[in-house]
């Protein structure tokens, strides 16, 4: 626990003082809202959203999203995303301060993939790599390192930016140039499945 | 920022490593920066006296001292100090932020910089009858700033004072306490 005066910031601590409690898993509200929104849509002779308003459920179903990927054994590696814990959500990714202060974080600007796979591959860190999906490839600088799967290699920059000042001028590999949107991936609510299947090779 | 400190230079540089072997990994932060050594290396180095212990400890570098020799960058066993190559360095260029602008020729172009402490707050603490390391104001904006409550401040001379307690409590050590430098920050084991 710290410093008195940061206690109050800790959600937990004021929820438990409030008397409030978490979310149950059960979601009736989720069902309702579904059920209200497959109403109004099919009122005007809408269906496209059909396959998602069946996900609108109390509780969730399991689906095999990944089984959707059907690429062949050729592409060996999921790719995921995530960002590094200074840019909440990728909004403030243009801050330059920030940047420097990302810079630190393991995996920054680069492509991480588990000390194995990149054995495997002949990649030692920092090396050039192309990552290659069905729809296009992008290059970048590899991180070696053991805190990923050896089955998953991961863009730390998301979804890129090339509108955003500062950040359009970085680049910082992303996921989007070789990954497209599909609605068979996309969830009730507007969530896209942030993988990729992909092969990963020396440049 | 707190402290106006120009591009690419540090008060805290945070280490993010691994450590361990797939699947069994844990994932670790080191923040470093200057240590306020009682046996400060850096002190005994500077020719111009810039660098300098207060008598609370504190170890500052006076700007206006320093002739930018870095000595001090050298025998700092933590890397804890940076050259500010640029007198109005700015993070948006080329011109400095209103912001930016408000702190210009704090760190003079040439000199080296390096953790305060927030000495600053520290010295109002008094006349605004406020605490340093109880009081948000009168602390290192790092420790008011740290989302997890992970660092602390207060007075290692007083046994009773918290940080003092946190040290008795977890076995808070140096780092490379072997280096003889006497630091004055803690590290507090999980």
């Amino acid at each position: 626990m710290g410093p008195a005066f940061l206690r109050p910031w800790y959600l937990h601590a004021l929820m438990v003082k409030m008397g409030l409690r978490y979310e149950l898993p059960y979601q009736e509200r989720l069902k309702r809202i579904g059920e209200d929104l497959g109403e109004r849509l099919h009122s005007v002779g809408s269906h496209f959203w059909d396959d998602q308003l069946r996900e609108y459920q109390a509780m969730p179903e399991w689906h095999d999203f990944p089984g959707l990927w059907d690429t062949g054994p050729e592409y060996d590696l999921w790719l995921i995303t995530c960002r590094s814990m200074q840019f909440a959500w990728g909004g403030n990714v243009g801050i330059p301060a920030l940047i420097e202060a990302a810079s630190m974080a393991i995996g920054h600007g680069g492509i991480s993939l588990n000390t194995s796979t990149a054995r495997a591959r002949g990649i030692k860190n920092g090396d050039d790599i192309w990552v290659e999906s069905p729809v296009g490839r992008l290059k970048a600088k590899a991180v070696v390192r053991e805190g990923v799967h050896p089955e998953v290699v991961v863009a730390t920059h998301m979804f890129g930016h090339w509108r955003t000042p500062v950040a359009k001028e970085l680049g910082w590999p992303s996921m989007n140039p070789i990954t497209r949107l599909s609605y068979k991936l996309t969830d009730e609510t507007g969530g896209t499945s942030d993988h990729v299947r992909v092969k990963v090779y020396k440049a | 920022m707190e402290n106006f400190v120009p591009p690419g230079v540090f008060f805290t540089r945070v280490n993010d490593y691994e450590a361990g072997t797939y699947p069994h990994v844990q994932r670790h932060f080191l923040p470093v920066g200057c240590m306020h050594c009682k046996d400060a290396p850096c002190v005994q180095a500077c020719p111009s006296g810039a660098s300098a212990r207060r008598q609370d400890g504190i170890v500052l570098v006076d700007q206006n001292l320093c002739v930018g020799c870095r000595y001090c960058m050298v025998v700092c066993p933590y890397g804890a100090r940076d050259f500010n190559e640029e007198s109005n360095a700015a993070y948006f260029g080329p011109g400095p932020t209103p912001s930016e602008a408000f702190g210009a020729g704090r760190y003079p172009k040439g000199s080296v910089v390096k953790c305060t402490f927030c000495a600053d707050r520290i010295d109002e603490a008094g006349s605004r009858g406020l605490t340093p390391g109880v009081d948000r104001d009168a602390t290192p904006a790092c420790v008011g700033s740290c989302i997890a409550g992970a660092r602390f401040f207060g007075d290692l001379d007083d046994e009773d004072s918290l940080v003092c307690q946190l040290i008795r409590a977890r076995g808070g050590k140096p780092l490379q306490e072997e280096l003889g430098t006497e630091p004055s920050v803690y590290y507090l084991p999980r």
